[in-house]
């Protein structure tokens, strides 16, 4: 058997290849390399025409759109003719450029929903993220944009926008998109099948109206029940509809969530990754100032607590309100006196010692304060028993007041 | 990579590698259609990959993604209808010796696409791209000592999944 072997093995490598694969491995290769050139021509064309279309203002976000991935299609030919592969979807998606989306929870009315846009290069440019109060129930509501680096999060329930570049921080917001990408999503499938840990079934309708319905049954690491992923996969364009995912418990499905790709390369209006049009009396604190708090240098906790509650104070009296802003944590100085109109701070009666903070969940310390504070005509001392202190998101030798006073 | 570079890359290699991916997917496959299957993976993983292709590892990731596109193609014809495809070659045996050969040549190819990795990269490049061991073994990133055990460990394997068979 084994000279068998060797002996066609050495046929096989001594056999000529036909003219006629020859031509056939050219004609395909052929039609791959077209395929790809057409997909550039195409983009550079309608780009173009979307830029002559769009005002000014529109221009950056026309200049990073695409068209759909036409890769797959003019390569793989007209479903039908070629059985359906996960692989052309995975190929479609890599020339996504925009996305819309909405990820649903069991026993949740309202989805979450994600825009994000790339450039050619298949780089995050923007993302906006819509967060229902049930994702985060101590944040409650959010809205995030995020560009450059930065993100902005409208904590809707507590009348704030925060502004962040803590890398932490991005990275966990960002981890949503990751989560949801198609793209990835697809990758993790096909790698499960092919370690042999995941059955994968096709189901491709005649009709080129209907989706393709992809069935990808598994097991999660530690999970004794299989999990079942369902995708609709459109005919036309190969990119993924949906996906909705069940647990299969003895025989039943228990839904575990769905994801609903809404739109791909379609304009997204800039306006959309602008956090602007907040309701009236909406804080804006932004963390990625430099200035934010004061610098900390050899004081000990405690007594840079103590300082820096003297000093926002003090900016208060003296109506320094942009000082005092900036030690609120980067609240900007118009803000402040907004919220401050009608009150004047008089004087400082008292600086307590500070200690830890009542909510250990804060990692900060309590300075109890007492001000003299003059409102409608009247003065009065007004006792401050938990002003909060602590290092700056981001700044960590900056100190700065946190959570209102 | 931007878009017109991976173009440029993908055409350079594509062309450099064509005929190498063409005979071994051929003698790997030795049917039209299976072939052209596995010819388009190929091409859509160099395009996938292509900034790997782009260095001196190119010729190890080139037959990584040809035998991995044989193997999908492989797996998507036994999966469809178990068939066995037609054997293309026609020797001068007896009809009854033709058939016999025939069928062992495509349990052989079907073997081969089952292989692990390096195993499989080994013996393909040893017999069907009929290169000597110091070759392998560049390709590889490995001795040449086991390069000739990765084809031994090949041709081990190969028995015994005939045998099982």
């Amino acid at each position: 058997m084994s000279k068998d072997i060797e002996k066609i093995l050495n046929q096989l490598g001594s056999e000529p290849v036909p003219a006629e694969i020859q031509r056939l491995a050219e004609g395909v290769s052929m039609r791959f390399q077209k395929s790809v050139s057409h997909k550039q021509k195409t983009t550079a064309l309608n780009l173009w025409e979307m830029i002559m279309r769009s005002g000014i203002a529109k221009l950056a976000a026309a200049a990073a759109i695409v068209v759909v991935g036409l890769l797959a299609v003019l390569f793989w030919g007209p479903l039908g003719s070629t059985a359906y592969a996960l692989e052309q979807t995975l190929a479609a998606l890599h020339s996504v450029r925009t996305l819309h989306m909405k990820d649903l929870a069991p026993d949740q009315d309202e989805p979450k929903e994600f825009w994000i846009e790339c450039d050619e290069a298949g780089n995050l440019l923007n993302v906006r993220l819509h967060m229902p109060a049930w994702d985060s129930p101590a944040d409650g509501p959010k809205e995030v944009v995020w560009h450059s680096g930065k993100a902005e999060v409208w904590f809707k329930a507590k009348g704030v926008v925060v502004t962040v570049n803590e890398k932490d921080k991005i990275a966990q917001l960002l981890e949503m998109v990751v989560v949801f990408d198609p793209k990835r999503a697809l990758e993790r499938v096909m790698r499960l099948q092919e370690e042999g840990r995941a059955q994968v079934q096709i189901e491709q309708p005649s009709n080129k109206a209907d989706p393709i319905k992809v069935t990808v049954t598994y097991k999660d690491k530690g999970d004794q029940d299989d999990i079942q992923d369902v995708m609709m996969i459109n005919q036309a364009t190969l990119l993924l509809e949906s996906t909705h995912r069940y647990r299969l418990v003895n025989g039943q499905s228990q839904f575990l969530g769905a994801d609903e790709f809404l739109s791909y390369n379609q304009p997204i209006d800039p306006s959309m990754f602008v956090l602007d049009n907040l309701p009236a009396g909406v804080m804006r604190v932004d963390m990625t100032r430099q200035d934010v708090g004061l610098a900390r240098g050899d004081l000990t906790e405690q007594e840079m607590a103590e300082k820096v509650a003297k000093e926002f104070f003090e900016a208060l009296v003296a109506e320094d309100y942009d000082k005092a802003g900036r030690l609120m944590g980067g609240l900007t100085g118009d803000a402040l006196k907004t919220m401050l109109t009608g009150k004047k701070f008089m004087r400082i009666v008292s600086i307590g010692k500070a200690g830890p903070h009542p909510n250990p969940a804060t990692q900060g310390w309590a300075v109890p304060c007492e001000v003299e504070l003059q409102k409608d005509g009247q003065t009065s001392v007004v006792p401050f028993p938990v002003l909060g202190v602590r290092p700056v998101q981001g700044q960590p030798d900056r100190w700065a007041v946190f959570g209102g006073f | 990579m931007e878009y017109s570079r991976r173009i440029e890359v993908f055409t350079r290699v594509k062309d450099q590698y064509l005929q190498l991916v063409t005979a071994v997917l051929w003698k790997l496959t030795g049917d039209r259609q299976l072939f052209e299957e596995a010819m388009q993976y190929t091409l859509m993983g160099m395009w996938q990959h292509v900034e790997k292709l782009d260095g001196d590892k190119a010729p190890s990731y080139i037959y990584r993604i040809a035998l991995s596109a044989n193997s999908k193609a492989w797996r998507n014809r036994v999966g469809k209808n178990g068939d066995q495809i037609p054997e293309r070659a026609a020797v001068d045996k007896s009809p009854e010796d033709r058939a016999g050969q025939a069928e062992l040549v495509a349990k052989v190819r079907r073997a081969i696409a089952r292989l692990p990795e390096n195993q499989s990269k080994a013996i393909v490049m040893r017999y069907l791209g009929q290169r000597e061991y110091d070759e392998i073994a560049r390709t590889l990133g490995c001795s040449e000592v086991a390069s000739r055990s990765h084809v031994c460990k090949a041709l081990a394997s190969l028995r015994s999944r005939l045998h099982e068979e």
